[in-house]
């Protein structure tokens, strides 16, 4: 008897609980071999990046899986420390290469990454990542930039005498190409974690996208308007959102096969149209339900035409309803008329990746 | 030269899979013939093209719309006596029955509604989103040029605010990049309705979202594309300005449809931009300037400022006075047109 009680106390809940998959992600802390080329220009700053880079990673690693901090007060001060030593190191190659005596004037630029390093912080911070361009003002070479920076781009030309003095072999394009490879290294784990994750949470948005618009009830276009209106909260928030917990239902037409007692024998059980009038389907619960207003018309001898009650919805799929005309009270069941001429997998499956 | 990546999002309207694909590629690679890059070939470039086709799902939806219509008035018209409520059925599924016709406002105005005022606009960005982020896994962000065409630069717009959020958070469950830490290279819009989309869905404020270029944004140039003489651009303009930000306008007429993709694309200006910023090919004033003066040369002359003028005493003042004025002139430069086809 208790086992039961527990049983009546739990279906409820049971019934609410959306289908749900967890995922965990994992990184491996190694980066590959022969990242950059060897004769890299940049070589002592890419070894710097490679050691940041691994422990950017434990320290993401540790954060996401809730387990125990790195040595250090806290792991993020730990990072930050490493990654503003980083940024003053790269900042400081670059300065010593281009001391501002040439045509290249980085100096606001490479300053201004080294603070944003120096202040950032794992789950919101700035991570600057260095890239080139050509120049956006025409026939102004090639432009260099930080892309967290505030400050211009800096410009360099094609070649230039400071470049060859880096390395003889190369052209500054070249030059600052082999930069960008190894200074960016630093970043390779954050990027790999961040892209993962929102890999990870996207697919799962699109899957539940997928399967609203597979195993939902079917909406006529007005529904369709109406529970977006519905849910305009959730659909104007400011980030990628899944599919509506609920669908609006309303003036939504069904055939039923409808048995009124009190009907001529003979006319008792008939085929019949009901209109749903407004109501809510709960799509995405362990067992979907909905509940609407509905009258049900049948023409018979015997007994009213028409009579007014509710429609149960279950499983997105199947309805019964009850309705009451005059003295005469009628059950029902539905198969959607819709689910059976619509194969809605097929159709939206047919979108070409 | 590392691989680029340029994902294309069409406009409104019906698209097969490949056609926004081919429309850019041979614009392009006409364009740098012209500019006497003779070698010139996207298909040899390293470089992937790849489509996002969102045009395929909104048909689908119209055609389950009037499937779902017909299937309804079929199974109410089987049932004998119905009397009032079979009308009141036909009454119900008669706007949605019609939603499978071809007609350019099923086609077309249909695909913006369903965009802006229904939740299948959030399932798109939802996809874009996803696919956006897969070829940024593989290729880098760094390497990712976006293009986006009449109600795409509305999709492209929408999908970018939600993704790169001031104050992103990586611990947290929301799919996000935080502004200037993961930019895309480029950004082009084509014939940018992502304003007057904004005034139907009230989703982020192009003029202020995170779509912009830099630190608080989600790439690093934008270009914003327009022909002074696409009516789509005339009403909520989008002329946001900011550094590494560039507005292109041409009022060249080469075809009478302005809002054609091929025709912006080939703009002299805008292809020089196209190549400069993902291919790295640097076009000579000399060869440009050949190629512009062909541009103009095969423009429509007669008429044009006659319909310009017409057009934008419309915008300036929409009443059916300019716009019968405006049809006019439309009516000249088409038998203009015609007659020196003939």
């Amino acid at each position: 008897m208790r086992r039961l009680f527990r049983l009546w106390i739990l279906l409820p809940l049971l019934l609410l609980v959306p289908a749900a998959a967890e995922e965990t992600l994992s990184l491996d802390c190694r980066l590959p071999e022969q990242q950059i080329a060897p004769d890299n220009a940049y070589r002592e700053v890419y070894d710097k990046a490679e050691e940041t880079a691994k422990a950017l990673c434990g320290t993401l690693m540790d954060i996401y899986e809730g387990g125990a901090p790195l040595a250090g007060s806290s792991p993020d001060e730990k990072v930050r420390r490493q990654l503003g030593a980083f940024g003053s190191f790269a900042a400081e190659s670059l300065k010593e290469d281009f001391n501002g005596s040439g045509p290249i004037k980085l100096h606001a630029n490479v300053d201004e990454m080294a603070d944003q390093l120096a202040a950032t912080n794992l789950a919101t911070g700035i991570f600057p990542r260095f890239e080139t361009a050509p120049a956006f003002e025409e026939d102004a070479g090639y432009e260099g930039y930080f892309q967290s920076g505030r400050v211009p781009h800096f410009t360099f030309p094609e070649d230039d005498a400071a470049c060859r003095r880096v390395d003889s072999g190369k052209n500054c394009k070249e030059v600052f190409e082999d930069f960008k490879g190894a200074f960016n290294a630093y970043r390779s784990f954050y990027d790999a974690f961040v892209s993962e994750r929102n890999a990870q949470l996207l697919r799962n948005l699109n899957r539940d996208w997928d399967r609203f618009l597979e195993h939902s009830k079917s909406q006529t276009p007005l529904e369709v308007w109406l529970t977006t209106l519905w849910h305009r909260d959730h659909f104007k928030r400011d980030h990628i959102v899944g599919p509506p917990a609920s669908q609006l239902i309303a003036l939504h037409p069904q055939v039923v096969y409808e048995y009124v007692g009190g009907a001529d024998e003979g006319s008792r059980a008939e085929f019949g149209m009901a209109v749903e009038w407004i109501g809510i389907n709960f799509w995405d619960w362990k067992l979907p339900l909905g509940l609407s207003v509905a009258s049900v018309y049948t023409d018979r001898a015997g007994a009213s035409d028409v009579r007014t009650g509710v429609m149960l919805h279950i499983d997105n799929r199947y309805a019964v309803g009850w309705g009451k005309g005059g003295d005469d009270e009628g059950f029902y069941l539905t198969l959607d008329l819709l689910k059976m001429v619509e194969d809605k997998k097929r159709t939206f499956e047919r979108y070409v990746d | 030269m590392t691989k680029q990546v340029i994902l294309l999002v069409h406009g409104m309207g019906t698209h097969r899979p490949g056609e926004m694909t081919e429309t850019f590629v041979s614009a392009l690679n006409d364009r740098a013939r012209c500019f006497g890059l003779k070698e010139f070939d996207v298909a040899k470039e390293a470089c992937l093209v790849a489509e996002f086709n969102y045009s395929e799902r909104f048909d689908a939806v119209r055609k389950q719309f009037a499937d779902n219509a017909a299937a309804r008035r079929e199974g109410f018209g089987s049932l004998a006596g119905a009397g009032f409520a079979a009308e009141l059925v036909t009454e119900l599924t008669a706007l949605a029955a019609k939603f499978g016709n071809d007609d350019f406002l099923y086609t077309h105005w249909l695909d913006v509604l369903l965009y802006a005022t229904t939740y299948y606009g959030a399932a798109i960005r939802a996809e874009l989103a996803e696919t956006l982020n897969k070829l940024a896994r593989k290729h880098g962000h760094g390497n990712i040029h976006v293009v986006g065409h009449s109600l795409g630069t509305a999709v492209v717009h929408d999908t970018l605010a939600s993704l790169y959020r001031d104050g992103a958070n990586i611990f947290d469950n929301i799919p996000d990049y935080r502004p200037g830490n993961s930019n895309m290279k480029t950004l082009w819009m084509f014939a940018n309705v992502s304003g007057l989309v904004h005034l139907l869905n009230q989703l982020e404020d192009p003029m202020t979202s995170t779509v912009a270029p830099g630190a608080s944004g989600c790439t690093d140039y934008l270009f914003n594309v327009r022909h002074t003489l696409d009516p789509f651009t005339w009403f909520e303009r989008y002329d946001r300005q900011m550094p590494y930000l560039e507005h292109i306008e041409n009022s060249t007429v080469c075809n009478l449809n302005t809002h054609d993709l091929y025709e912006y694309v080939t703009a002299p200006n805008v292809a020089k931009r196209l190549l400069r910023f993902i291919f790295d090919r640097q076009i000579d004033k000399e060869p440009f300037n050949h190629c512009s003066a062909a541009y103009e040369k095969r423009s429509l002359k007669q008429g044009v400022t006659e319909l310009k003028d017409a057009l934008e005493a419309v915008r300036d003042k929409p009443d059916l006075d300019t716009l019968n004025k405006a049809y006019h002139a439309f009516k000249v430069l088409t038998d203009t047109v015609e007659g020196g086809l003939a």
